[in-house]
């Protein structure tokens, strides 16, 4: 054990081993690390903006306040997923033999379509504002991309045929992966 | 079973797109050459980024094929292209108005714009410029920059060869990150 207080570590996976469940096919403190790298990014890119914000008018910052917005919240996202939490274990519906992937349950990052679901619709907000769209195209678009990001979570977590639909896309994912 | 989550997910997420490719283009297009240059430029990589989701979905939560740390390094990779990367370019045009084409948009441009020369970016900022004007002209707000955008340079040539060489950079960079 190091004496000092501060040293590099990554400590996260020992603390949080299994709050949520611990998954048979889960990160490694490699992939943990990784999430801390892209966290520190993210959160020095959210800064950044923040600080450059202050260089406009109060009433000309709104795609500043959109791109805080975006890289805080993948800062939060990304700070929990390093961590090991916003997690749950489901039962995978395609079983592996490859070792990497080897186990009955799999860790599904919930945490990663929170951060979607707020921050993909700031990304289309940023783009569709600089089109100059009407807002009623803009909600349409913005509810779209909920309904995308929604689904997406929900297949995630679901463990039966009911990921893919239809059955010749499991067929095609078992056989040709 | 026909009707699946992914199934339905991708079918939200070209609708998204058309929106995207077809309304918002030709509203781009509607506030003159620049804006829809601009607009082409964030709107493709933003297109080809999101296009990888699904396959990253696919092979991770959904197929159970790559490993929860592949996972996350492609996820991870995804994300920084489609955040602080593409953000880049809308917030740099507000840095441009405020302080001119300085060394301020190489800073901000985290691993791109470093590897990218000055010149290109200092033509990205013109055209950036162009973009805000149009669009503040076009939405009549913010009349004090009104004088101030009167007096900046539209788009020339030299600039749009470069912003286009910038853009292949660009999609050459996110081709090789991947």
């Amino acid at each position: 054990m190091d004496t000092r207080t501060i040293y590099p570590r990554n400590d996260a996976l020992s603390i949080n081993p299994d709050i949520g469940g611990r998954a048979d096919i889960s990160i490694t403190t490699h992939g943990s690390d990784f999430y801390y790298a892209i966290c520190a990014v993210m959160g020095t890119a959210a800064l950044t903006v923040m600080g450059l914000s202050f260089l406009k008018p109060q009433t000309d910052r709104i795609f500043f306040y959109i791109t805080a917005a975006i890289n805080a919240t993948a800062c939060i996202a990304y700070f929990s997923m390093g961590s090991n939490l916003g997690q749950v274990p489901i039962t995978a519906e395609f079983q592996r033999d490859d070792p990497v992937v080897r186990g009955i349950t799999r860790e599904i990052f919930y945490a990663r379509y929170i951060d979607w679901f707020v921050t993909t619709p700031l990304l289309l907000m940023d783009l569709l504002l600089t089109a100059g769209m009407p807002w009623p195209s803009i909600l349409w678009t913005i509810f779209l991309d909920e309904v995308m990001i929604v689904t997406g979570l929900l297949g995630a977590l679901t463990r039966t045929r009911f990921k893919f639909g239809k059955s010749y896309c499991s067929t095609f994912w078992c056989n040709y992966l | 079973m026909i009707l699946g989550y992914y199934a339905l997910g991708c079918v939200a997420m070209l609708a998204v797109f058309w929106e995207l490719a077809g309304h918002g283009r030709s509203r781009a297009r509607g506030l003159g050459n620049d804006v829809h240059r601009v607009f082409m430029m964030c709107g493709v990589l933003t297109l080809v980024v999101w296009l990888c989701y699904p396959i990253a979905w696919g092979v991770s939560e959904g197929g159970n094929v790559i490993a929860p740390d592949s996972e996350a390094v492609f996820y991870g990779v995804l994300d920084f292209l489609a955040k602080p990367v593409s953000l880049n370019h809308c917030t740099r045009a507000r840095v441009v108005l405020t302080l001119g084409t300085s060394a301020f948009p190489l800073l901000l441009s985290t691993v791109i714009g470093a590897l990218i020369p000055q010149e290109w970016v200092s033509a990205f900022g013109q055209v950036m410029r162009c973009q805000i004007s149009k669009t503040l002209l076009a939405r009549n707000t913010m009349e004090p920059l009104l004088a101030r955008v009167i007096t900046i340079k539209c788009l020339h040539t030299k600039a749009k060869l470069w912003v286009r060489q910038r853009l292949m950079t660009t999609l050459l960079l996110v081709t090789l990150f991947e």
